[in-house]
């Protein structure tokens, strides 16, 4: 499976990388880290072996198809399920850093809102929605504000505004 | 005071109200990502200078046993564990929630609650001082064999070998992260102040369980969703059925004492073995991971077996096992209660209400659990387009809590990207846990025992198996080896049959 | 850049806010930041003060916890916040100036305004349960005939410090290990892992409650909590090293701002109700004000500036 190729190559290129910064540290700390990073070495090299092994076995027309299928599909949950929403959750932190929790928690209920009405179906995206999305944003904010900074007191990530 | 006229004291309002308002608040921080025991009581702690020292000993105490069970709702009802210890809870319960058995892996998850606070409680009251004498045997040497032990667990969990090494591994070097504990080196820090405090496990927890969670329920139509169901079954049935599983309900509620009673080791460790332990055993055909009852009862039991048994170090030596137990005698210091073998002679009735009072706090637990379970399941009602974003700004929140750190809420969103990642591509991420929870204790452990040996001029290994309990240590970690390679390899042959089927 | 973005914006009505100060502060909660975990020492100080001092101030005052890095993360935090009189810290010196000198820190002595301070608790050395010395003589003798072969448990930056010097002092070679927290320190002395422990007299009770047998404490004279033991000094060995819990603010604050600081903590000072609690926690209350607190720091860095200096290389090295 490609998925395990480039698992094992990245688990090895940076096993390599991390252990290049250790060589520096005085033994009794380099130890440990050492010793890990080569385990994670050796289990990148089993791990490309293994799926080169599988690309050389011979796979049915029918294998072939379903394999494509199923590569697709990953393609797809990677872009949209995976760096989409983390790029907002990264977009959320900027903005937990420069205005503070609040806007941010805001911002993130509205757009991941949209986004999973969006997803299931981009019709949904009209007026009343957006309505929804911007009123739910609110009453979570409102929520989370009250029970955790009124009631009880826990201190919120502050930005320069709030 | 003699001890009858001090428990007659505990049937009083103020001390029912104190327990089950502790006891609420800790299943509510339990439940929410991120928040737990641990934060719940250094939230009320302020409140406690006011109390009577026992009265507000319960409240704290309340708070532990309560946050223990809470992490559990939200695991078994979303896949999202609302603390560390609930972790393997999510990977039995969340199954059975998909099988529309939800409410009867709530029951279970309430039940082995109560069995193991039960089980721990009762041994705090009756065998403190020898078991404290026992928590003072483990040196160096027997904590790094009880770490390894943990490591070999990661074995038993199922999918591709390869796959759970890397994952542990990868722990292990997150753990690596930050100043040296022991050299005060600065390791893969690359001069950024926020790395040098290291990654610590809530934020990773809250990347790999939750956010990766969220992420990839984004876009699921509601027709897809878990659909809530009104599930018949009786309270009693499952209780049977967890008496009914020969020892497992006890030996799960002994693993966590033990475990739970070394400090430092924690109550993740405990949770972990007693699955662990489960999976070899268990009877049940259903396999593991897929919903089996069995992993409940041994991982819910076990947690909250660790409450009573982590102040064993506390009361009887003034030594706190565990951070929350250290909170808990940070409110005592305030009182002038001096913890240790002399609480029992000079405030008699501090230390006897508190004990017996733990007592009620797994009653209140259960009551809440087993009365709540019909509205925590409604939850399954709510659509996920509501769930997904709620729970998103809720953990974001709980990630920053732990530390006030802005820098662990930057680490959760990564590892939620990498963790969304790993599950499609088929990596484990419990082990990551795992590692990430024994990756200190294994090098500290070490580390000491090769300064020691060298101190006194002896090898290595000859300081590592100098005591007859690190003697039997090292035979159960033996053990536990093959076991796990015979499992492994049992896994295998079956898999073939179903195969050549 | 937090701050920066916010001077920009309120730089406009900076000069009124200013004046508004003088008669108002504190408008609005008060945070202190304790650069460790919940439930120690430092921890307990900053809570039994901030309650006092809120009263006095008309002010909620929340204490936050922000430990890591053996308390560099949130002394850190402290030196790099607003100095506005709203984010205030406790933690216990020599902690600060002990990171410093031993590591890349980016804030510096100076970076603090000190305010108060609130106890003068002393380092001691404690024996396990099992060991044959129960004397500072017996304990030495034994040492210098087999150097390093005993070992020294010890944990936070002071520890470590104070674990060298009692070697060098007293012309012996000892074997120091790490722990990561005063429990676990006291864990392994009293199942006799390791022969001595480097800590605070705050851990007395619990290790003389187990067996363990106080050697001395690193003070100037004997404590009145406990007049049984000896110190160092009088056992002849010159070292006197302790832990001082001061209040700080981050260098920089508005004169009128620091005043009412200032004469809110000298009125709390003698607050019968908040010494009782110190007592109770076995804190020994001792306060200075800001002029006497700054004296005492100044004189303590001196002390402690050649010990670093000796024992800096055993310090990262080890």
């Amino acid at each position: 499976m490609l998925s395990n190729l480039i698992l094992g190559v990245v688990i090895l290129l940076s096993s390599i990388f991390f252990y290049l910064q250790a060589i520096d540290l005085p033994e009794r700390s380099a130890l440990f880290p050492h010793f890990i990073l080569w385990g994670m070495a050796i289990v990148g090299v089993l791990l490309i072996f293994q799926a080169l092994l599988e690309v050389r076995k011979k796979v049915s027309q029918e294998g072939l198809v379903s394999r494509r299928e199923a590569r697709a599909q990953l393609n797809d949950i990677l872009i949209f399920q995976v760096l989409v929403p983390g790029g907002l959750l990264l977009m959320a932190y900027g903005l937990l850093l420069s205005v503070g929790f609040y806007p941010a928690s805001a911002f993130l209920v509205f757009t991941i809102y949209s986004y999973h009405a969006y997803r299931i179906d981009a019709a949904n995206l009209n007026k009343s929605m957006w309505f929804r999305s911007i009123g739910f944003a609110i009453a979570v904010t409102l929520f989370m504000y009250l029970i955790f900074t009124l009631l009880l007191g826990l201190p919120a990530p502050s930005g320069a505004l709030f | 005071m003699d001890i009858f006229s001090i428990l007659l004291n505990l049937f009083t309002p103020s001390v029912f109200l104190v327990v089950f308002a502790g006891v609420l608040v800790g299943i509510v921080v339990g439940a929410i990502p991120g928040l737990n025991g641990a934060i719940g009581i250094s939230l009320l702690l302020p409140l406690t200078f006011t109390m009577e020292p026992q009265i507000g000993l319960l409240l704290l105490g309340g708070i532990y046993m309560g946050g223990m069970y809470g992490g559990s709702i939200t695991a078994i009802l979303i896949n999202v564990p609302g603390d560390v210890v609930a972790a393997p809870v999510a990977m039995e319960g969340y199954p059975l929630t998909k099988q529309g058995r939800a409410k009867e892996a709530l029951y279970y998850s309430i039940f082995s609650s109560m069995f193991g606070g039960f089980i721990g409680v009762l041994i705090l009251i009756l065998f403190t001082p020898p078991l404290a004498k026992l928590a003072l045997q483990f040196g160096p040497a027997e904590m790094f064999f009880v770490s390894l032990s943990g490591l070999i667990i990661v074995g038993a969990l199922s999918g591709s070998f390869l796959k759970a090494a890397f994952a542990v591994l990868l722990g292990l070097f997150i753990s690596t992260v930050g100043v040296d504990m022991i050299t005060g080196s600065e390791r893969f820090t690359f001069d950024s102040i926020s790395l040098r405090s290291g990654i610590s496990v809530v934020p990773v927890v809250l990347g790999l369980f939750c956010f990766a969670e969220m992420f990839l329920n984004i876009g699921k139509k509601p027709s897809e969703q878990v659909q809530y169901r009104d599930q018949k079954i009786s309270r009693m049935t499952v209780v049977k059925d967890i008496l009914s599983q020969r020892f497992l309900v006890w030996k799960s509620g002994l693993i966590g004492t033990l475990v739970g009673l070394l400090p430092g080791v924690g109550t993740t460790l405990a949770v972990f073995m007693s699955y662990g332990d489960a999976k070899r055993t268990s009877r049940r055909d259903v396999p593991f991971e897929q919903g089996n009852p069995d992993g409940i009862i041994a991982a819910e039991s076990a947690n909250n077996a660790t409450v009573g048994s982590s102040m064993v170090p506390l009361l009887a030596l003034g030594v706190p096992g565990s951070p929350t137990s250290a909170i808990i005698a940070g409110a005592l210091v305030i009182h002038g209660i001096v913890l240790g073998p002399s609480l029992f002679v000079n405030r008699p009735d501090v230390a006897f209400t508190f004990l017996y009072g733990m007592l009620l706090t797994v009653v209140a637990m259960t009551i809440i659990g087993a009365v709540g379970i019909k509205y925590f399941s409604y939850i399954l009602k709510i659509k996920m387009e509501y769930i997904v974003p709620t729970v998103l700004v809720f953990a974001l929140f709980g990630a920053y809590s732990l530390r006030n750190s802005l820098f662990d809420v930057f680490i959760a969103i990564v590892l939620g990207i990498v963790g969304a990642i790993f599950k499609k591509i088929h990596v484990p991420v419990a082990p990551i846990i795992i590692g990430v929870v024994l990756g200190p204790l294994i090098e500290t452990n070490l580390a000491r025992a090769m300064r020691i040996a060298g101190a006194r001029n002896m090898p290595l290994w000859e300081y590592l198996l100098a005591t007859p309990l690190s003697k039997g240590l090292v035979a159960l970690v033996v053990i536990m080896l093959l076991v796990v390679i015979r499992m492994r390899h049992k896994e295998k042959v079956a898999a073939k049959e179903v195969k050549n089927a | 850049m937090n701050a920066k973005l916010s001077f920009l914006l309120s730089a406009p009505f900076l000069l009124t806010a200013g004046i508004a100060q003088a008669q108002d502060f504190p408008t609005k909660n008060i945070q202190i930041i304790v650069p460790y975990s919940a439930g120690g020492g430092g921890d307990t100080v900053a809570r039994i003060v901030a309650d006092r001092l809120g009263e006095e101030l008309g002010q909620q005052i929340n204490v936050v916890n922000r430990e890591g890095a053996g308390g560099e993360i949130g002394i850190d935090e402290i030196a790099r916040s607003d100095a506005d009189g709203y984010t205030l810290g406790v933690f216990g010196y020599p902690d600060n100036f002990v990171l410093e000198h031993t590591r890349d820190t980016s804030f510096t002595f100076d970076s603090l305004d000190y305010l108060a301070a609130f106890d003068d608790m002393p380092m001691g050395v404690f024996a396990s349960p099992n060991s044959q010395h129960s004397t500072l003589e017996e304990l030495v003798s034994y040492g210098q005939e087999n150097p390093a072969e005993m070992i020294i448990g010890e944990s936070g930056a002071l520890g470590l410090l104070h674990a060298l010097a009692f070697a060098e002092r007293s012309d012996m070679q000892i074997t120091p290990i790490r722990y990561s927290g005063g429990g676990e320190l006291m864990n392994a002395l009293l199942g006799n892992h390791i022969d001595l422990a480097s800590t605070s007299s705050m851990s007395h009770d619990p290790i003389v409650d187990s067996n363990g047998t106080p050697i001395g404490f690193a003070a100037e004279e004997r404590m009145e909590m406990f007049p049984d033991v000896p110190t160092f000094k009088e056992q002849g060995l010159d070292l006197v090293m302790g832990v001082s819990r001061v209040l700080v603010a981050p260098e920089g604050l508005p004169d009128d701002v620091r005043e009412a600081l200032v004469t809110a903590l000298n009125e709390i000072s003698t607050d019968e109700a908040m010494i009782a609690n110190f007592e109770n926690a076995k804190i020994p209350y001792r306060y200075l004000d800001d002029s006497a607190v700054n004296k005492m720091l100044e004189q303590s860095n001196s002390v402690l500036m050649p010990v670093i200096e000796n024992n800096l290389d055993k310090i990262n090295g080890n």
